[in-house]
């Protein structure tokens, strides 16, 4: 069934990116909480990552690029990006992140500046493979509820004929 | 990583998660990302409770304010308006005695102390884990059974 195929590939990306190191077991569990009575709960967290990551990332640029940096502020924007990528499983992010968090710890502007070149690159990396999860993901949806109409499809056909 | 009232792992039951039934056990899931109150609500859903969500230490303490009760709240440390730990010991002088849990990204063992003396009864890192829920909802069952 096509459904079935859809879900082995998904499962087998899943695994290669565990074996890159780019996701942990996290996400296995948002993954496991998605259910039948929720079936797009796993793009509705992505997307919500996506937005938290984007916005997050705009405003340490923000911060980060002023003359003098408010470290407080890069602490607490960097703890947020902390914490919402280590939930969606994304481990070199939230690592990176918590050398920000040293670096800022240490009022080091340019340290902070370089991790935080190296934080975007890891988001960056993230973001590409959390959208394929999403297009599988999103592909076995509509499969499933293509597969859920057709028995009706084929029912309407037969009273029609 | 947890602080306070521990369990280590020969302590935590071997008890399946279909076998801890939890349908009359309600939570408040305090934290100022959606995404988080997304998980956790879900997590909690799963395993039976009736959850209810908050973005702040101050919303939540509104709902005490307005009559709610919980048996569990999950609180986030770092928050506007109302932080987690301001929020707890508000909650703890409100004469509130849910089961809190801090669930925070802190790594300094300072500030997760700072925010077990604001009168937590666990602290987790986030993002809370299946063993985690576990742990406390077998704690939340044997406080019931006490009381």
């Amino acid at each position: 069934m096509v459904g079935t195929t859809l879900s082995q590939q998904l499962n087998n990306y899943i695994q290669t990116m565990h074996e890159q190191g780019i996701l942990d077991y996290h996400f296995d569990h948002v993954k496991a909480l998605q259910n039948e009575e929720n079936p797009r709960f796993v793009m509705e967290v992505i997307s919500m990552f996506a937005h938290d990551a984007e916005a997050g990332i705009a405003h340490l640029t923000t911060v980060l690029n002023s003359a003098v940096v408010d470290f407080a502020k890069v602490i607490s924007f960097v703890h947020q990006l902390k914490g919402s990528s280590s939930s969606i499983g994304g481990v070199r992010m939230a690592l990176a992140c918590r050398e920000i968090r040293h670096a800022c710890d240490n009022l080091d502007k340019e340290r902070c500046l370089q991790l935080f070149e190296g934080m975007k690159q890891e988001y960056n990396t993230l973001k590409e493979c959390l959208n394929i999860i999403f297009e599988m993901e999103r592909s076995i949806v509509v499969a499933n509820e293509t597969r859920r109409r057709q028995p009706q499809m084929l029912e309407t056909n037969r009273h029609q004929q | 990583m947890m602080l306070g009232n521990c369990a280590t792992s020969s302590s935590l039951s071997t008890t399946s998660d279909e076998d801890i039934v939890n349908n009359n056990l309600t939570a408040l899931v305090v934290d100022d990302s959606p995404m988080i109150r997304k998980l956790h609500d879900m997590h909690l859903k799963k395993f039976g409770l009736k959850v209810q969500v908050a973005e702040n230490g101050k919303n939540a303490i509104d709902l005490f304010r307005c009559g709610a009760s919980f048996n569990l709240i999950l609180m986030d440390k770092e928050m506007p308006i109302m932080d987690g730990a301001e929020a707890t010991r508000e909650l703890r002088t409100m004469g509130v005695t849910s089961m809190i849990v801090g669930v925070t990204s802190l790594d300094s063992i300072f500030d997760r102390q700072a925010f077990m003396e604001a009168g937590l009864d666990h602290c987790f890192t986030k993002p809370l884990t299946t063993e985690n829920i576990n742990f406390l909802l077998q704690e939340l069952n044997k406080n019931n059974e006490e009381n």
